[in-house]
């Protein structure tokens, strides 16, 4: 019993020493290459599902989103014809990351006039 | 026999020892003055023969680069935005000026990649995977080349002769090392590729250790681009 008691403190004690990760990506470069692979809807669903997870799991963890998976997740929105989610995460890449301002309000404004041409 | 490995080992620690390993600090020191915070990555310059290199290797680099310390410009939606302006064709975009990209972009540096090697090479009885790929860092407010690095790994996808049964086997492993070989999957070889050449950049801004890291060694003069 007290052998089991201090297991768990070595345990508790490893586990408190190893540094926390600074990003979740989950499994994105393998389900991208894969969509690269076999340019289909169905892989792009999967390689959606697969950023929408990795945002969920990073929010769970506390950590920061991996920088650019909020823009991509917006842009295949945008492909999708989805422009309010499409916005909705330029935006919150943009306020993760205030380097990606300049770029992030071009592409707002490009994807704007993008839909306004097809409507 | 004895004394001809001895002399091989030896000579193997001489060559080692003539590798010049230098600090961070002292390999990149326009790193640490210019302290670059966010990087545009150009799509890979294409040097090695297999075409869908450019393609595969872009999948790859984001996350390490990310985990380095730095912001990466979303890969995909750049690129997207090269191809539309048609200048998604590296060729163009060597001759490009590098201060076009904070322009556009607001990118602080942009990191140039040449996959120099993706390749299988086959010889006699064995065989081979090799990825080999270049670095180059360069900022955007001088053009000056801020880190540079290359490295490449080489997987030997011979098969074990004495596993299939010497000479009459020799069939057998040439059918399996063709087997071995096929199954290499180059992402993985240049996600490790990646690591390892990325362990002599400074850390950026979202690392811990950003700004303090220059006494870190482990950087091979050799290894650096001329």
């Amino acid at each position: 019993m007290k052998n089991t008691t201090i297991y768990l403190l070595l345990i508790l004690l490893i586990v408190g020493c190893a540094p926390t990760p600074m990003y979740y990506w989950g499994d994105y470069s393998n389900t991208l290459y894969k969509y690269k692979k076999d340019a289909t809807p169905e892989m792009l669903d999967k390689h959606k599902t697969e950023l929408l997870e990795i945002i969920s799991k990073s929010n769970e963890k506390g950590l920061r989103i991996p920088p650019g998976i909020n823009a991509e997740l917006g842009y295949i929105f945008f492909l999708q014809e989805q422009y309010d989610q499409a916005i909705v995460y330029l935006k919150k890449e943009k306020l993760t990351y205030p380097e990606s301002t300049k770029f992030i309000d071009d592409l707002l404004q490009n994807l704007s006039e993008g839909e306004q041409n097809e409507n | 026999m004895k004394i001809k490995s001895i002399i091989l080992i030896l000579s193997l620690i001489i060559l080692n020892g003539c590798a010049t390993i230098i600090t961070k600090g002292e390999a990149f020191p326009k790193m640490y003055q210019e302290k670059p915070v966010s990087i545009l990555v150009l799509p890979p310059i294409n040097e090695s023969t297999a075409a869908d290199a450019k393609e595969y290797y872009s999948t790859t680099i984001a996350e390490p680069l990310s985990f380095a310390g730095y912001y990466v410009f979303p890969i995909e939606i750049v690129n997207e935005v090269l191809k539309q302006e048609g200048i998604y064709d590296t060729e163009l975009i060597v001759n490009l000026d590098a201060s076009k990209f904070k322009e556009y972009f607001g990118a602080d540096a942009v990191l140039f990649t040449r996959i120099i090697s993706w390749n299988t090479s086959y010889y006699v009885i064995g065989g081979n995977v090799k990825v080999h790929i270049a670095f180059d860092l360069v900022s955007t407010k001088t053009g000056e080349t801020l880190w540079s690095y290359n490295d490449k790994l080489t997987v030997d996808t011979t098969a074990d002769a004495n596993e299939l049964g010497g000479a009459a086997g020799l069939l057998l492993q040439l059918a399996e090392t063709a087997v071995l070989t096929a199954a290499q999957d180059y992402t993985s070889l240049a996600k490790k590729v990646n690591i390892t050449v990325l362990q002599t950049i400074p850390f950026g801004i979202y690392h811990t250790q950003h700004g303090t890291d220059q006494s870190l060694t482990g950087v091979e003069e050799k290894k650096m681009n001329q």
